[in-house]
């Protein structure tokens, strides 16, 4: 047989029908709804009187537009709009008879913490869901992508899409990465090389030595932030750390099934003369403490770099890092690390698991946020929530001057109403720092946690290796 | 709709043009699909007080009765955010051109009839040029022959697929389609849970 790779194996074994020009029918095993898709569908699906097909490979969460001030009273949503969404998915699952971890269920959460903490998405199995993020769950090895809401309709109505064949690029790092980076420099560094155009129209799949030493959530943010490389899906062969991770996970196969599901798993891999249509090669040594400067997720800088200067770029490239360096307030030739910050935000579907607050926690330990600063930690989800709190970290954080929240997508997007004000620059966990993405005219440095935390302290983007 | 359709096309020649600055998060809430043009481009169409940004293409006659947007490169990339499309579609927009397409913004573009067509970027920079001149705006979109046509540039042949195009003109809702294939899925399922049990649900709780 042909040599495939991890990518064209699972999408083989999905496959119900060919449909010509490249384009197969897909099966679906598993859809992850958020209320934020769930309202529009369930009233296009009402309208043509078409039932859910598959209820018991669905899971709902309410995660974009719940506030994630305290909710143990009355919940203050940002309007009618956002709360008729939340009522909307609890609804939609009572009527097709699918679970849904909506505000006041202790399991709600981002859908990409929640999905993978339940067990619901497993190696070699094609998962979806109206959420471009959905490429983290990639981090199992399974094949999985976001999809515009008129394709969750199709999901629901037949549990299948329509996908074409993709290229696949292989990114290779090799090495150990350094003390004081993690997986969001890594990714970082990988898109500010190919660009975010550079995975359009591939599946990456990550490999080589820095890969497998990854914890689950280093490899959750990795493949994470493959769609701002415009990736079709990252994915990772699974390996120990996948299956020590799924193992006793409540929807994860347990017994029986998890002996035949365990030796199938070990299979699952790229032939080992695969070929790739792209190769790339990363030495880990080389990744340092990484910020973004400007209004894509590719125009990021080491820690202790300076401000590109478009008149010393390329002429076709000038005209987009002026406009970048304009929108963020910032001028050519400044350090990077001397930037004052207004807000810090720990958290989203990249940043906000447990080892990520552990290790932003690290560094606030004893220290204080600088004055005239607002940090909050936003945790993945609740149970991400209930086990920083069983070890301390909320004390941590909030004795340092954090608030510390309830769980949701929150800053993020901005979507539930909490949002940087006009021109307030933010030092954030999360994966997108476009244009108005936290709120028109903030201004939003991409980092990981425990960079996020630093500059907390320091009150300015700073680097993290001198608070370790 | 009727292909092929003759239109006004406005130049929005910014690269990686992701879909939070074609549709703000600010206006995920809203449900109205039809009234959603509202909304696109909201912080570069309108100014803090709400007034109408004059410069801004959309904003410009002839370019405020557009039904074609030339686009940069890579355009759609971010967020799978179909209001981008419902808006583009609700101001009026049936063909979004470029030299590269992000997927899921392509998928959203065919599941709503809006043509999006990639054509080579010497093409794109001509058609821009020609887009940015009131007098020579009008571009022909022909999705069954696969080329837009101009006065001065001729005919430019674009790439969209064959199952693509079809779709387009024939503006078939997919759902009916795939369900035309339902013995091939329910014999999926079977095939499916017997050789791999672990991925049925259903006994949890
Ligand atoms: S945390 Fe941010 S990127 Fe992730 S699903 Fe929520 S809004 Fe989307």
């Amino acid at each position: 047989m042909r040599s495939r790779t991890l990518y064209e194996k699972i999408f083989d074994a999905h496959v119900v029908t060919e449909l010509g020009d490249d384009r197969a029918l897909l099966f679906v095993d598993r859809h992850l709804v958020h209320e934020g898709v769930a309202t529009y569908a369930r009233t296009r699906l009402a309208e043509k009187k078409r039932p859910v097909r598959r209820p018991d490979l669905t899971l709902g969460v309410a995660d974009h537009t719940v506030p994630t001030a305290d909710r143990s009273g009355a919940i203050d949503y940002a309007d009618d709009d956002a709360r008729a969404m939340v009522e909307d998915i609890e609804a939609f699952g009572a009527e097709a008879g699918f679970e849904v971890f909506s505000v006041r269920d202790r399991r709600q959460g981002i859908v990409h913490v929640v999905g993978p903490e339940q067990g619901f998405v497993l190696p070699g199995a094609l998962v979806v869901c109206g959420d471009s993020h959905t490429s983290t769950h990639g981090a199992f090895g399974a094949y999985a992508f976001g999809i515009g809401i008129s394709d969750v309709e199709h999901v629901l109505a037949t549990q299948t899409i329509v996908q074409r064949r993709l290229k696949s690029m292989r990114v290779r790092v090799d090495g150990r990465l350094p003390a004081g980076t993690t997986a969001k420099d890594l990714v970082l560094t990988v898109l500010s090389r190919i660009g975010v155009a550079g995975g359009t129209g591939h599946v990456i799949e990550y490999a080589g030595e820095a890969i497998e030493a990854l914890s689950m959530e280093g490899r959750m943010t990795l493949c994470n932030m493959s769609i701002e490389a415009g990736a079709g899906a990252g994915m990772i062969a699974p390996d120990e750390t996948t299956f020590a991770y799924l193992k006793g996970r409540r929807l994860a196969p347990s017994g029986a099934a998890w002996d035949a599901a365990l030796a199938f798993w070990t299979t699952l891999r790229s032939d080992p003369d695969a070929t790739f249509d792209t190769d790339i090669a990363i030495d880990a040594a080389d990744v340092v403490p990484t910020v973004t400067w400007g209004t894509d997720p590719g125009q990021s800088l080491p820690v202790d770099g300076v401000l590109p200067d478009p008149a010393a770029a390329a002429p076709e490239a000038a005209a987009g890092i002026a406009a970048a360096l304009s929108y963020m307030g910032l001028s050519p030739g400044e350090r990077i690390a001397t930037v004052p910050v207004d807000r810090v935000f720990i958290g989203s579907c990249t940043n906000g698991r447990l080892e990520d607050l552990r290790l932003a926690a690290s560094v606030v330990r004893g220290r204080r946020v600088a004055q005239g600063v607002e940090a909050w930690v936003v945790p993945g989800s609740g149970l991400v929530k209930a086990a920083a709190e069983a070890e301390g970290l909320d004390t941590v954080f909030r004795e340092a001057g954090f608030a510390w929240r309830e769980a949701g997508c929150s800053m993020c997007l901005a979507m539930n109403g909490e949002a940087l004000k006009p021109g307030e620059r933010c030092a954030s966990t999360s994966n997108r720092n476009f244009e108005g993405r936290q709120g028109e005219g903030g201004r939003t440095h991409l980092m990981a946690p425990a960079m996020a935390a630093a500059a907390a302290i320091a009150g300015r983007i700073t680097d993290v290796r001198d608070y370790l | 709709m009727t292909w092929p359709f003759k239109g006004i096309a406005a130049a929005f020649p910014r690269s990686d043009l992701n879909t939070d600055v074609i549709y703000p998060q600010s206006f995920l809430r809203r449900t109205d699909i039809a009234s959603m043009d509202r909304h696109l481009f909201h912080s570069l169409r309108f100014r803090a007080d709400g007034s109408a940004e004059p410069d801004f293409v959309l904003n410009r006659d002839p370019w405020t009765g557009a039904s074609i947007l030339i686009a940069g490169r890579n355009v759609g990339c971010g967020s799978s955010r179909e209001h981008a499309v419902w808006a583009l579609k609700a101001f009026g927009i049936r063909c979004v051109v470029s030299s590269l397409f992000a997927d899921i913004f392509k998928a959203n573009c065919l599941n709503n009839g809006v043509a999006p067509v990639t054509i080579t970027e010497t093409d794109l920079n001509a058609c821009l040029a020609a887009a940015h001149d009131p007098t020579r705006c009008v571009f022909v979109v022909d999705v069954a022959n696969a080329a837009l046509v101009h006065d001065d540039l001729g005919s430019i042949a674009f790439d969209l697929a064959p199952a693509d195009r079809q779709r387009i003109l024939e503006a078939r809702d997919s759902i009916d389609g795939t369900l035309e294939h339902e013995s091939a899925i329910a014999a999926h399922e079977q095939r499916s849970a017997a050789a791999m049990p672990w991925l049925s649900l259903g006994g949890a709780s």
